[in-house]
């Protein structure tokens, strides 16, 4: 097996990229409702979150199994099949973070590697019941454990605080929000960071890099704790201002019994190794603070947008794996390589540029949500 | 170019639920998940009652707690959340 450098380089490079959408993604699970309630301001959030995302990922010293173990057949796995994968997950992440929905970068890297799969090594290689049994059904239990646990929660708070001083109660809950918010960042760092970090190693033993029976060496951990906290920091704040704003009008009590949830079930979920996507949880215990208040009223029309962006995440991350791959292959050779990845590349700056022309910053991220993801005083004036 | 992976487990015999971790799952979640918000709110209602004036009911709210009481009681709550999330902690720096 010849070392192919470019094919190596690149699916590092896009490895760490992956880890980069995936920070800012997540950077929202746990900050949102720190930031709406107004716990934490909105850099310091993202600053902490970034912080503890990178002792996370330093403090996961496992190896991590494959992202994919048991869904594809790993004698079929080829390095462009994580190249091709890695661009359908980026390209999800990167669509859904434009139009502010939280979405499973896990999912999303697994469909990426499905979908290159597929087309590469035919559906035999790919094990679709394992699919369903490890992806589609803890899709669906997630929120549904989230938001019951979210619920009963929130309602507690609120009865057992019914009637206590109301400045007390709001600053003894949004203390409560740091220590839980920075429990799940600790929680996705020691998680996430480490999937990439697993990736990358395979990678490179499967490149005559490092050998088979190396650990994994401290540049990936660090690049990779890098990538992610940079993300982080960088903060996804059109999902942030969804999962904060949009979806439910925040308050302390929610904001720190929503996080306390999903703090609690991400850690047990892989404590008992079933393990449930943190987007996904984050979100469902988000609506659940929302049901468990009387009188507060969640958005469900946003709701449902995100939960049919879930549904999609799978094919979409699929299709565009499954299109990098054949690209890449009929091009063929390295030429095949860097012109998909330029390709890559500029779909990414066209996101971005989209993107800025209605920018969601730090400044605006916690505006009144009027009808949609960009704030209504940001909005031009429809000229006549 | 073949990537080794963990090996696959045989995915064909085993349920499409693992119902024995959703239930660990549900159960530690609830107590650690809701329960401690529980706790957490009842430090801050103790701490807000020992806010109020000693001197008995007024309007009708829950009578006040002398300071030094209310504060030890909100004290072992929040100590009791601390504990769960350490031992949390804990956990999540072995595996």
């Amino acid at each position: 097996m010849s070392a192919n450098t470019v094919l190596l380089v690149a699916v590092v490079a896009l490895a760490l990229c992956f880890d980069f959408t995936n920070g800012f993604h997540d950077s929202a699970n746990a900050m949102a409702t720190s930031i709406s309630t107004g716990a934490l301001r909105p850099k310091a959030a993202v600053a902490m979150s970034a912080v503890l995302n990178f002792v996370g990922a330093f403090l996961s010293l496992s190896v991590a199994a494959t992202i994919a173990t048991g869904i594809v057949n790993a004698g079929a796995v080829t390095l462009p099949i994580v190249f091709a994968g890695l661009l359908g997950a980026i390209a999800w992440n990167l669509l859904t973070w434009y139009f502010g929905l939280p979405s499973s970068s896990s999912h999303a890297l697994i469909g990426g590697i499905v979908g290159a799969t597929l087309i590469a090594a035919g559906a035999n290689a790919v094990n679709f019941h394992t699919i369903i049994q490890k992806v589609l059904i803890p899709a669906v239990l997630a929120p549904l454990v989230a938001g019951l646990i979210a619920t009963i929660g929130t309602y507690a708070a609120y009865r057992i605080t019914a009637r206590s001083d109301e400045e007390v109660t709001r600053r003894g809950f949004r203390y409560g929000q740091i220590g839980t918010a920075g429990l799940v960042s600790l929680a996705h760092g020691t998680n996430d960071a480490q999937k990439t970090m697993g990736l990358i190693t395979l990678a490179l033993i499967a490149g005559g890099s490092i050998s088979a029976s190396a650990s994994t060496p401290v540049w990936v951990v660090a690049a990779c704790a890098l990538s992610i906290s940079a993300g982080t920091y960088l903060g996804g704040w059109r999902i942030i201002r969804s999962l904060g704003r949009g979806l439910v009008d925040i308050h302390p009590p929610q904001g720190f019994a929503a996080e306390a949830s999903s703090a609690a079930i991400i850690l047990t979920s892989s404590h008992f190794g079933y393990p449930l996507s943190t987007t996904q949880v984050c979100t469902g215990s988000i609506i659940g603070s929302g049901v468990g208040k009387r009188l507060a009223r969640v958005r469900w029309s946003l709701a449902g947008r995100m939960a049919f962006a879930w549904l999609l995440t799978l094919p979409a991350a699929a299709g565009v794996g499954a299109g990098m791959w054949g690209l890449a292959n009929v091009i063929g050779g390295d030429a095949g390589i860097i012109i998909t990845g330029v390709v890559g590349v500029a779909f990414a700056v066209a996101i971005y540029a989209a993107a800025k022309r209605q920018p969601i910053t730090a400044d605006n991220v916690n505006e009144e949500w009027t009808d949609g993801l960009i704030p209504a005083s940001d909005k031009q004036p429809v000229s006549a | 170019m073949t990537v080794t992976a963990v090996a696959a487990s045989t995915a064909a015999s085993t349920p499409w639920v693992d119902w024995s971790a959703l239930g660990d799952i549900l159960l530690v979640g609830l107590l650690a998940g809701a329960g401690m918000v529980a706790v957490f709110a009842l430090g801050i209602a103790t701490l807000s009652a020992g806010k109020r004036t000693v001197g008995g009911p007024q309007d009708g709210q829950p009578p006040g707690l002398p300071r030094p009481v209310a504060v030890t009681v909100a004290g072992v709550c929040f100590a009791a959340v601390i504990a769960v999330v350490a031992v949390g902690l804990i956990d999540l720096l072995r595996t």
